[in-house]
């Protein structure tokens, strides 16, 4: 026999888990004492999630009163791992000398890894270049130059060649050189070599070396090819100089594999000479230490295999003091975090536990009193809610309109969901109308009025308090929060739209509650539904304008118009209050589910009206007050940027710097040094020689021109001249700041640094270039993310004559300026029209000053972009109402009200017939929705990049032919042109016309381009990419289209051939679709949203239509079984009504026709029945009555006999006959009472009663006195709840059963009587049972038992367990009846557990 | 002339040629007519060095001064909320490298948990700039340059950040509407 704690625990599997779940957590445990030394970090972590997985079945398993050992295991483990994630424990048991010797032995190890890895990457370069070295293509290219075919074989063979690279999305390129250093082929993205091969006049062989170009370091491995006929170079970049700090290079530097927490490396230009460097390493074996005690760093040189130096790692060791900090803060966190999340649980757990929100005031109060404590908690703890995600960011979001509750996105969300659940407790109550009753006061006419006048106004408030969250909100991101789409995964911008949700739904929540309230208490019958609506929604305008006249105009009087549409349809939500809470507490789930989305969709659909204005007005206020003053002030910040850019040349060691072989490099060294860099300023920086000679020249921005050489005058002095000068790009416009000085070169002369500022807008941060693929050398301001919806911010500046000075867009925009005519248009300025930009429509903001206007424009959002965005919003509800179904099934899983199981979702469409018909509709429908959207997107897209591709070749082939004929002129008459032949300012203004950046390559070398910057950084390849080179050049096609890449960008370049004289093979002009690539983008992204918004609205529309036809179809079918439910319940005055003519309306037909049918058989039936019932009543009571009657009669006979017989004495036959007469009489009367018992009715009298009590009480003289042989047992359950039950009745029932019992124990046995919870242990059932090992019954008798006059003795009225039955019936209970012949018998009474109950007499 | 040129494709080849023709011929036109601008140009003056005027350490503006002292003073006591109120009322840019804050415009409210969580991770040393670094330029701006020195909290690894501050008067007082990390 189990033990009591064995059957406490019920199963085997509790018990199991609650061992190996204490087995864990003591693992575990142990763990933590002995400071994380006990297991691995693997086995912890293992341990630790089984810990959490069988703590958790545990609680499944186990009885409630043992689940909260359950949730201290758990709490236990979550510590445990706070622990682990923190590594306290690991910091704390080592002391400073083991730590620093700790850290000694890492940084040797990580050292030797490093060192590894990069002689690894050494090593496959090696034998890529020894593997193309030999390849017999190669050879036979330099061997043929002239052969155009040997030469694309070899094109081919190195383009094909995979060669190894740190970084996934940088190329590494190979060049193959012929005997003079010119390269003949060449794959991937490569460097130019020449100040290499111009400096070191080496003869061909192996080397491996650093090289330094613009942003990037390059490992280059040459190796050569034949007998000195060529060599080939593999190119790998290494890393990104962090002198320009922007997006890619800072993804690049990233991903690279030689930097990283604690490491950097410096690579030793092989121009470079560091002999102080080789002989510190080799004095201190390759591992010099240096630092502090406390923080030793290692430095180790990168070699290549021939033993060059290449570079030098320097690694720090971690801090230990940072290391104790930094554990002790994310020990402290986590395990607040874990604490705070677990006390949560437990307080939710013990209010649904405890039934405490059952209480209408005080548990509900006390719960929400809880909450709002551990907000607080999590709040002071500052445990990381960060996940990872950016969550805890104030970048993206914070407010402090609400002390720090709304510091972070993931603060916002966990604020909301408090004020969710804090309504959802307090208005519940209120909502269900438990605590409401009609108030007399306020059932006059007068009294309603003010009732709901009064409801409204504070809901009205409720709904202004909302929307001010809402433009606080929208004020305090930098999120695009009115573009809910799920892609691109934006984690902040889902948790704040997330806590939006919650909030509105709060509002509309607590206006619900407030409208039901007032019509609670004033509610007057008789009024129609939609004569109400309407007499509501008056008072809400009433209301509403009442709050707008007194509020006058501005920004809170809007308020007031944005609430109109909110209250409205929060109306419509009491008024269909009774059916939504009618799905949502007994509905299916899918009905449920509709519920939820019906009431969150309507919240956000009700303020999406707000969403529309506070984005449109976040993004005017960001225009009119930041924007604007830029525009109108941006010289000053440039100025200044120049004079600090002065400061900063003058400390410069600029004599120094020209010392360095790669001269080129020094302008943009010096140029990426200063503010220049720092705020990606349009400006160049020049460095002549005494003989006027460029030495050096770098450009952002700023187009080359015919450069004047500044004589410097005097001796080298620091004094900068300042002077002005035009702009060549921009004619008429904006002003060049010149600066120049003189200086002291390396040998003596006096050398002249020139630099050029442009004081124009196109400075300006939030200004895009003209080059899209520019934006990623520009800096971090340039990359600021602008906080409105509208990222395409175009400027637009004419003078006060209407005449247009500069643009920032492609688009043009031409203002009619007629109605501004006078004074000129700044009499009516600032001001925010609207205007159609080469068929867009756009917002634009004009405003001007002296000298200009201005005009700043971005596009309006469309129609379809407000229905894709809310559709979005629509998806969004979607997933979170799944998302509350999901916590309301997991709550049940975990012990809380089974709120509805999973397999519920599948019984609910599997048992309805309309149900699976909606469901197979809604699939049909969306299958070929859904593919028809990807197809007519596909085909869409791949038209339009077929378009832009033609349209590419097209407009390539024109600036071709363009460049041709203009040189063609210009040779003819070159002096009024200015430009001799092909360069950059050439290029630049035919860029300008065409609206594409265009470059010009000859024999694969960069010869002119309009982006000059992008190639001298380096960040694009100054040679022709080899596809085009192979095409174009060699294979002589007309054209050639490949995608190029810079970091994470990309676009379609077009090249072509152009002929020019004097070139001994036609260069190739390529025009980068750049910019069309951004208008591609955004086009194919507008695409997505119509695909999405049409195929939403064909799926909605589909929806609706499958909805209406399986009811069509499943209505009559409905209606139908419901009609047969009440048939079968007796009901046959039911029939079914169709206008139907098909087979539905002839199916009804007999269906009509078999009811009355079976109507008039009933009838029949009955009546036979009654008379049966007659007959068989006055069989019984003739046959129950005969037998007492014949004693009588004998008796009376044999008195009437005696009677005349002296002999007999008569007193004494008297007294017996007279006993025997009394008894039978006394016979009659029990038969006539049981009879008379059987037909009555009984009225129950029902208390509160502990059954076991009772059984206890009814039995204790049969304990006391059994029958010989008989052993009565008594069983009960501790802890009965009280049952409501008529005392009398139930121990009349139990003495009946236990009779029964020892009537069967024919001889001597055992009766046990046990009373005890039902099975289902849902509490609402006590079962009471009888069971003895008597004869038993058989199968044909125990079928008629609870038959009236049915019995298996001969004395008896066979009406005892008849009555039994019909006692326990009247309990609302039920009784069973189990036997085998021979084993015994088990009666099981079950009386159901209810305050009340209710007699089927009342 | 980008117009034409896109439309161009869809052209027949002789209108196409033609109009090829004439959009050379315009080329050269327009090319000869910027020529002739250029030479025009009579040098309007549009902004001038001079219009920076260098502060003399605080004479010229009490105001400034004190806003300037008030955001040293919460630099240096790490003070949150004195800082937040030298911040402008609109949106201030601010591009840090002390912390991995994405350069962008921030409210006010955000800039106070920004530098909240700034603050909490390290030691300002200390807060230094020369008088030379203050200048007001004629159309009401200032520009202040520093060099702000803080020690990892729990480290002996010392930083020097250099800041640039604009400013601007917003209802009488001297407020930040930028703040940036600039190389030196």
């Amino acid at each position: 026999m189990p033990s009591r704690a064995a059957r406490s625990m019920k199963s085997l599997p509790a018990f199991l888990f609650s061992i190996l779940a204490l087995l864990a957590f003591l693992a575990t445990l142990a763990d933590v004492a002995s400071g994380h030394t006990l297991l691995s970090p693997g086995a912890a972590g293992l341990l630790v999630i089984a810990c959490l997985v069988f703590s958790v079945l545990m609680a499944r398993s186990i009885g409630p009163r043992r689940q909260p050992v359950a949730f201290v295991l758990l709490g236990g483990c979550l510590f445990a791992l706070a622990t682990r994630l923190g590594g306290f424990e690991t910091v704390t048991h080592r002391s400073a000398d083991e730590w620093e010797e700790r850290e000694r032995q890492r940084g040797q190890a990580v050292a030797e890894q490093i060192a590894d890895r990069f002689a690894d990457l050494c090593h496959r370069a090696e034998l890529s270049a020894g593997g193309l070295a030999t390849e017999p293509r190669l050879l036979e290219a330099l061997a043929r130059p002239e052969n155009r075919e040997a030469v694309a074989a070899a094109f081919d063979e190195l383009e094909a060649t995979q060669l190894p690279s740190p970084v996934a999305e940088a190329l590494p390129g190979v060049v193959l050189y012929d005997r003079w250093r010119a390269p003949l082929a060449w794959g991937g993205k490569t460097v130019d070599l020449r100040s290499y091969f111009e400096a070191w006049d080496e003869p061909p062989g192996s080397r491996t070396l650093v090289f330094e170009q613009g942003v990037f370091t390059h490992l280059i491995v040459m190796a050569p090819v034949g007998d000195g006929e060529g060599t080939v170079a593999v190119q790998i970049p290494l890393a990104a100089r962090r002198r320009i700090d922007n997006r890619y290079l800072r993804d690049f530097e990233a991903a690279a594999a030689w930097s990283g927490k604690n490491v950097s490396t410096d690579y030793v230009d092989v121009r470079e000479d560091s002999p102080e460097l080789a002989a510190l390493f080799e004095r201190s074996g390759d591992r010099y230490w240096g630092g502090t005690a406390a923080v030793p760093v290692v430095y180790f040189p990168l070699r290549a295999a021939s033993g060059e130096l290449l570079g030098v790692v320097s690694l720090m060791a971690e801090d230990r003091a940072a290391a104790l900090l930094e554990s002790k803060r994310t020990t402290q966190q986590v395990a607040g975090l874990f604490i705070s999340m677990a006390a949560l649980f437990a307080v939710v757990w013990l209010a649904v536990r405890f039934r405490y929100l059952a209480h209408p005031y005080c548990g509900r109060l006390l719960f929400v009193a809880a909450l709002w404590g551990f907000r607080w908690v999590l709040l002071l703890a500052d445990v990381p809610l960060g996940l990872h995600l950016d969550l805890d960011n104030p970048a993206n979001y914070a407010s402090s309109a609400l002390f720090d509750l709304l510091r972070s996105p993931a603060d916002f969300f966990l604020t909301a969901l408090a004020i969710v659940l804090t309504t959802t407790t307090l208005a519940w109550p209120l909502l269900a109308r438990e605590a409401l009753q009609p108030a007399r006061l306020f059932q006059s006419w007068l009294g309603t009025f003010l009732v709901h006048i009064g409801a409204r106004m504070v809901a009205a408030a409720v709904i202004v308090l909302t929307l001010g969250i809402v433009a606080d909100t929208w004020s305090n991101s930098n999120l695009a929060l009115a573009t809910p789409g799920l892609i691109p995964f934006d984690a902040p911008r889902l948790t704040v739209q997330m806590a939006l949700v919650a909030l509105w739904f709060s509002a509309a929540l607590l206006t619900v509650t407030l409208i039901v309230v007032a019509e609670s208490i004033s509610e007057s019958p008789g009024h129609r539904a939609l004569d109400r609506l309407a007499r509501y929604a008056v008072m809400d305008a009433l209301v509403l304008a009442f709050a707008y006249s007194i509020s006058g105009p501005g920004s809170v009087s809007a308020l007031f118009l944005l609430a109109l549409p909110a209250l409205l349809a929060f109306d419509c939500l009491a008024f269909a209050r009774t059916a939504l809470l009618s799905r949502l507490s007994q509905g299916a789930v899918y009905a449920r589910f509709a519920a939820v989305f019906l009431v969150l969709l309507t919240s956000v659909l009700s303020f999406y009206p707000a969403v529309a204005y506070y984005e449109r007005d976040v993004a005017r206020e960001f225009i009119e007050q930041t924007v604007a003053p830029a525009v109108l002030h941006h010289g000053d910040s440039q100025l200044y940027a120049m004079q600090a850019t002065l400061r900063a040349i003058d400390r410069m060691e600029l004599a120094g710097q020209l010392a360095s072989p790669d001269r080129n490099q020094i302008a943009y060294q010096i140029w990426a040094g200063s503010d220049l860099s720092v705020f990606a300023l349009s400006s160049a920086v020049d460095i002549f020689d005494q003989a006027g000679t460029l030495v050096s020249h770098f450009a952002l921005n700023f187009p080359d021109s015919e450069l004047e050489w500044h004589e410097p005058e005097g001796p080298p002095s620091k004094e900068w001249i300042i002077d002005e000068e035009t702009y060549p790009g921009e004619p008429n416009r904006p002003r060049v700041f010149h600066a120049r000085r003189a200086f002291p070169s390396p040998n003596g002369d006096v050398w002249d640094l020139q630099l050029r500022l442009v004081a124009g807008w196109s400075n300006l941060p939030f200004i895009g270039t003209r080059s899209p693929y520019a934006d990623l050398f520009r800096s971090p301001a340039a990359e600021a993310p602008l906080p409105v919806a509208h990222p395409d911010l175009a400027l637009y500046v004419f003078d006060h004559q209407g005449e247009p000075i500069f643009r920032s867009a492609e688009r043009t925009l031409s203002l009619d300026w007629r109605p501004l005519p006078g004074e000129g248009v700044a009499a009516s300025l600032p001001s925010w029209i609207h205007d159609s930009i080469d068929g867009s429509h756009h917002e634009i903001f004009l405003f001007s000053d002296e000298d200009y206007v201005y005009c700043l424009a971005f596009p309006a959002k469309s129609r379809v972009a407000y229905g894709a965005d809310l559709a979005g919003w629509a998806i969004l509800v979607a997933l979170t109402a799944m998302g509350l179904l999901l916590m309301a099934w997991g709550m049940g899983w975990l012990g809380g009200p089974a709120t509805f199981r999973a397999r519920d979702v599948w019984a609910d469409v599997g048992t309805s017939f309309y149900g699976k018909l909606f469901v197979a509709f809604v699939l049909l429908a969306l299958i070929p929705i859904a593919s028809l959207a990807f197809l007519v997107r596909g085909i869409m897209v791949q038209q339009l990049q077929h378009d832009v591709e033609q349209e590419g070749i097209a407009r390539a082939q024109v600036v071709g032919r363009f460049v041709r004929d203009y040189l063609l002129l210009d040779r003819i008459d070159a002096s009024e042109r200015g430009v001799a032949a092909v360069s950059d300012p050439l290029l630049e203004w035919v860029s300008s016309l065409v609206s594409a950046d265009v470059d010009l390559f000859s024999r694969g070398e960069l010869v002119a381009t309009s982006e000059r910057e992008l190639f001298d950084s380096g960040l694009l390849p100054a040679r022709a990419a080899p596809a085009a080179y192979r095409e174009v050049v060699l294979n002589r096609a007309s054209h050639s289209i490949y995608r190029e890449s810079v970091g994470a960008f990309q676009y379609l370049v077009v090249s072509v051939p152009i002929a020019l004289e004097r070139w001994r093979e036609p260069g190739i002009l390529s025009l980068p679709l750049a910019s069309r690539q951004r208008q591609i983008d955004e086009q194919v992204t507008a695409l997505n949203q119509t695909v999405l918004l049409a195929a939403l609205c064909f799926f909605l529309l589909a929806a609706a239509l499958a909805y209406s036809l399986a009811r069509r179809i499943a209505e009559p079918i409905n209606t139908l079984t419901a009609t047969t439910r009440s048939v079968a319940q007796g009901n046959f005055d039911v029939s079914l009504h169709t206008s139907s003519r098909d087979e539905i309306g002839a199916l009804f037909d007999s269906f009509n026709r078999m009811t009355a049918d079976l109507k008039r058989q009933r009838q029949d039936l009955e009546r036979t029945k009654k008379l049966e019932a007659w007959a068989e009543m006055a069989r019984q009571v003739a046959h129950e009555v005969k037998n007492p009657l014949t004693p009588i009669q004998l008796s009376t006979e044999h008195l009437l006999r005696v009677y005349d017989d002296p002999q007999v004495d008569f007193r004494e036959v008297l007294k017996r006959c007279s006993e025997t007469i009394l008894q039978q009489v006394k016979t009659l009367r029990e038969i006539s009472r049981e009879f008379s018992s059987f037909a009555s009715r009984f009225i129950l009298n029902p208390e509160p009663t502990d059954l076991g009590r009772l059984v206890r009480e009814t039995l204790e003289p049969y304990r006391q006195a059994p029958p010989p042989g008989v052993r009565i047992d008594i069983d009960l359950a501790p802890s009965l709840p009280l049952v409501a039950l008529d005392r009398r009745l139930i121990q009349r029932t139990l003495i009946n059963l236990v009779e029964n019992s020892l009537n069967a124990i024919n001889g001597g046995g055992r009766v046990r009587v046990s009373v005890h919870p039902g099975p289902s242990d849902d509490g609402r059932w006590v079962e009471m049972e009888v069971a003895d090992d008597g004869v038993g019954i058989a199968p044909e008798v125990r079928a008629r038992i609870f038959e009236p006059y049915f019995s298996t003795r001969a004395s008896g009225t066979g009406l005892g367990l008849a009555i039994v039955r019909k006692a326990v019936e009247e309990h609302g209970g039920n009784i069973s009846v189990e036997s085998e012949r021979g084993q015994g018998t088990r009666v099981v009474v079950r009386l159901p557990v209810s305050a009340t109950v209710v007699s089927k007499n009342e | 002339m980008s117009l034409g040129l896109w439309q161009m494709r869809r052209l027949p080849q002789r209108a196409r040629l033609a109009r090829q023709n004439q959009i050379v011929l315009l080329a050269v036109v327009m090319s000869s007519l910027s020529g002739i601008s250029f030479a025009q140009e009579n040098d309007p003056p549009f902004y001038a060095v001079k219009r920076l005027v260098p502060s003399s350490g605080g004479k010229s503006d009490d105001g400034l001064q004190q806003t300037i002292h008030d955001v040293r003073l919460s630099f240096l006591e790490q003070e949150t909320e004195r800082l937040e109120k030298c911040f402008a009322g609109k949106k201030v840019f601010i591009s840090l490298r002390s912390k991995e804050t994405e350069a962008g415009y921030y409210t006010r409210s955000q800039l106070h948990f920004i530098f909240d969580k700034v603050f909490r991770d390290l030691q300002t040393v200390s807060f230094n700039h020369a008088p030379p670094d203050v200048t007001i330029s004629q159309d009401g701006r200032a520009f202040f340059r520093s060099e702000w020195t803080y020690k990892v909290l729990g480290s002996d690894t010392v930083v020097t950040e250099h800041l640039h501050f604009s400013f601007e008067k917003e209802n009488g007082d001297w407020r930040i509407f930028e703040l940036k990390s600039v190389s030196k």
